[in-house]
């Protein structure tokens, strides 16, 4: 797993919050890539407070089994030289990155989750990608399912293929903005549709 | 002009003191005058009045134009209080230096004339006799021959009497030794080398000095010359002015004059009394007043009896002496020698062990003793410790200065330093005192060491470069032990360069890096661990 880390993973002075502000902005941005990167490589749209992978689903069938999820792999904790972030400084990590707009909660409405979605692309490169699909596959001005478009066999191959659903949801918001995108609705008031002109 | 003499003085210009001096009072900003006239380049000075000297310290150049007076040379002093322009003066007349002489020379006769020892021989027995006092024509009763108890007659013993005086121990070691040449000590009697001014264990002043001096001083300092404002003016009557004045340019001097008349009354109340060992009545046991055992009888001539038999035995008694007398003396060498090689070894590990600290022993010297009430007000006070402050730094740091061409300091541990080491028994100066001292370094033109902040907040004192060479020092050893820790660091530092440096000051260092983004840290339970900016960019 450390060989996918860039180098200054195992630098211990990463895992302390620098003192000197300047230095400490970098730090920052330095995490911020490294998540970013990690998730890319797991293919994980979703990550937890204390820094590891998880897949929403299962998460869910874990916390109705077992109660409390169980200890998992971390990205703030590096056993290899046995340090860990603090906690206070993981949360100024994850404040930068939500106010980057690279991550999002999972609860959108509160935002007091404390699992992320990540987005390793930046929303507007998402969104052109989903309009490269509808290109492609001569989708446009047809009604396509939500789960179509993340976990439909015509996706296979693409990027944004397994996104969770209210994660698609947000990168559409861009077409949304520019009119290329209408959303439907169904009775509960949860997007199932969308169409693409 | 002979009266002015060259002193030394530090390099934060204080005056080196003598053994035995000790400082009473000084004052700020006055003016030498000689007689009437300015001395050229003593104009701007401090004078400090201590209980053997007025010393003048200029403040332009103070270590090649100050000057100290003689206490001892001064007659009287006279006051002028300020009129118009004319600042505030004290008048310093001098002591005639002929008068000085002749007085001396004309006690040293009287007291002469009681111990005279007259040697004569008996024209009838030819025996050798002796005679308390003078055997001249003039005197009435002629003594008596001790062998045959016929009186003497002058005419006839004419040209046996040798006349010579004689007197207390001491005036007798004076004439052994070579009598004028001696330079000995009124008070204690140590017979000092004849170029010494001050008697080396007791410090009294000898009255040998004057002589002595005007060779000594054209000898050490060819350059030392004063220059007065008129000289064409007067020219001719420069020998003969016989008093200097001291302008005060700030104060009105009352205080200093007063002080000085007090001085001037010490010294001569000092010089009737302090007489050392002057109740003497017996040393070790011997009476001083008998002239038994006062030496040993190498030769007998005190011949009480006569004829051959007794030469014999005479002879033979003086043999046993000489020989009780050698073997004391070579068992005496023996210990002396043997207490020599335990001194050897003694110091010869001393010296192994602290190299440093011995050195600066053998260096110390009276100082002064900056004392708050010798002070009219603050500033000067300031000033003074500014310079005693800057004089206990460089003393202090010297090995570092030259082993590693920097030193530094933070005011925490200097101030704690300096008043441990210096202020014990005057007094306490306030850490906002010593703040004000070390700011008016470079206004005193002090430049060695300079007080730099340090991060915003902590005061260091430390030459121009010090804080970048330490830098630079740090910064190595944290490329080479990645992740030390401050005490690692400290000791490496320390190894390094076998100096030390406090840990205050490599904290603070360390702080200077981490805020210019040179060191970035790593905190753990076991402390803060210092690792080189590697990854990011300042």
């Amino acid at each position: 797993m450390a060989s996918a880390f860039p180098p200054v993973y195992s630098f211990p002075p990463l895992y302390t919050p620098q003192p000197n502000a300047l230095i400490r902005e970098q730090q920052v941005s330095t995490w911020i890539d490294i998540i970013l990167q990690y998730c890319k490589s797991k293919d994980s749209w979703c990550m937890t407070f204390e820094g590891s992978v998880i897949d929403l689903s299962t998460l869910m069938i874990e916390i109705a089994t077992q109660g409390i999820p169980k200890e998992r792999e971390s990205i703030f904790k590096n056993n290899d030289i046995q340090r860990a972030v603090p906690q206070s400084f993981m949360e100024e990590i994850w404040k930068k990155l939500v106010s980057d707009g690279k991550a999002i909660s999972t609860d959108i409405k509160t935002k007091n989750s404390r699992t992320f979605y990540i987005f390793w692309k930046n929303v507007d490169s998402w969104a052109s990608l989903i309009l490269q699909w509808f290109e492609t596959t001569t989708k446009l001005n047809q009604v396509v399912t939500v789960y179509e478009l993340t976990q439909g066999d015509e996706s296979i191959g693409w990027e944004f293929y397994g996104m969770p659903e209210p994660m698609m949801i947000h990168c559409l918001k861009p077409l949304l903005a520019r009119n290329r995108a209408t959303l439907m609705k169904d009775e509960m008031g949860k997007v199932v549709a969308i169409k693409v002109v | 002009m002979d009266h002015w003499n060259f002193i030394e003085t530090s390099t934060s210009g204080q005056p080196i003191l003598r053994e035995a001096e000790k400082d009473i009072l000084l004052d700020h900003n006055v003016g030498l005058y000689h007689g009437k006239s300015k001395i050229l380049h003593r104009q701007n000075g401090r004078i400090f009045l201590t209980s053997q000297r007025i010393i003048y310290v200029d403040n332009n150049d103070p270590i090649n134009n100050s000057l100290a007076l003689e206490l001892d040379d001064i007659g009287s002093i006279e006051y002028q209080s300020k009129f118009l322009k004319r600042s505030a003066r004290m008048i310093v007349f001098f002591k005639d230096a002929d008068v000085i002489l002749h007085l001396s020379k004309l006690k040293r006769e009287n007291s002469s004339k009681k111990d005279i020892l007259t040697e004569w021989i008996c024209p009838i027995c030819m025996f050798a006799n002796e005679y308390e006092g003078e055997f001249t024509e003039a005197t009435i009763t002629p003594p008596v021959c001790t062998n045959c108890g016929v009186p003497a007659d002058y005419e006839l013993s004419k040209s046996s009497i040798k006349i010579s005086s004689i007197s207390t121990s001491s005036k007798r070691l004076v004439k052994k030794s070579g009598g004028e040449n001696d330079n000995i000590c009124p008070a204690c009697t140590f017979i000092n080398h004849s170029e010494l001014r001050n008697c080396e264990i007791c410090g009294t002043r000898l009255p040998k000095a004057k002589k002595i001096r005007g060779n000594f001083n054209s000898r050490k300092n060819k350059k030392f010359q004063l220059l007065l404002e008129n000289v064409s003016s007067g020219n001719t009557d420069l020998k003969e002015v016989n008093y200097a004045q001291f302008s005060f340019r700030n104060s009105d001097g009352i205080l200093f004059s007063e002080a000085t008349e007090m001085a001037l009354d010490n010294l001569s109340k000092a010089r009737n009394t302090e007489i050392f060992n002057k109740d003497l009545v017996s040393v070790n046991g011997m009476s001083i007043k008998s002239p038994v055992m006062k030496e040993l009888p190498y030769i007998e001539t005190k011949l009480s009896r006569t004829g051959i038999s007794t030469l014999e035995q005479s002879r033979e008694t003086q043999l046993a002496r000489n020989d009780i007398l050698l073997n004391n003396a070579l068992s005496d060498l023996s210990n002396l020698m043997s207490f020599a090689d335990d001194i050897e070894k003694l110091y010869s590990r001393y010296n192994k062990n602290d190299i440093s600290s011995s050195k600066m022993n053998s260096k110390q010297v009276p100082s002064l003793i900056v004392d708050r009430d010798k002070f009219y007000n603050k500033n000067i006070f300031i000033e003074e410790i500014a310079r005693e402050i800057y004089e206990f730094a460089t003393s202090e740091f010297k090995d570092e200065q030259q082993r590693e061409g920097c030193v530094m300091i933070s005011l925490v541990d200097l101030y704690a330093m300096y008043n441990k080491a210096m202020r014990i028994g005057v007094g306490f100066v306030s850490p906002l005192e010593m703040r004000e001292a070390c700011e008016s370094f470079e206004r005193l033109g002090l430049t060695k060491l300079k007080l730099t902040k340090i991060n915003q907040r902590i005061l260091c004192l430390g030459s121009d470069n010090a804080l970048e060479i330490i830098k630079t020092k740090i910064v190595q050893i944290i490329e080479q032990f990645p992740g030390s820790h401050l005490l690692q660091i400290s000791k490496k530092l320390n190894e390094y360069s076998q100096s030390d440096w406090t840990i205050g000051v490599i904290t603070e260092v360390l702080q200077n890096c981490i805020d210019s983004g040179i060191l970035v840290v790593d905190e753990q339970l076991t402390g803060i661990l210092y690792y080189k900016n590697l990854f990011w960019h300042i």
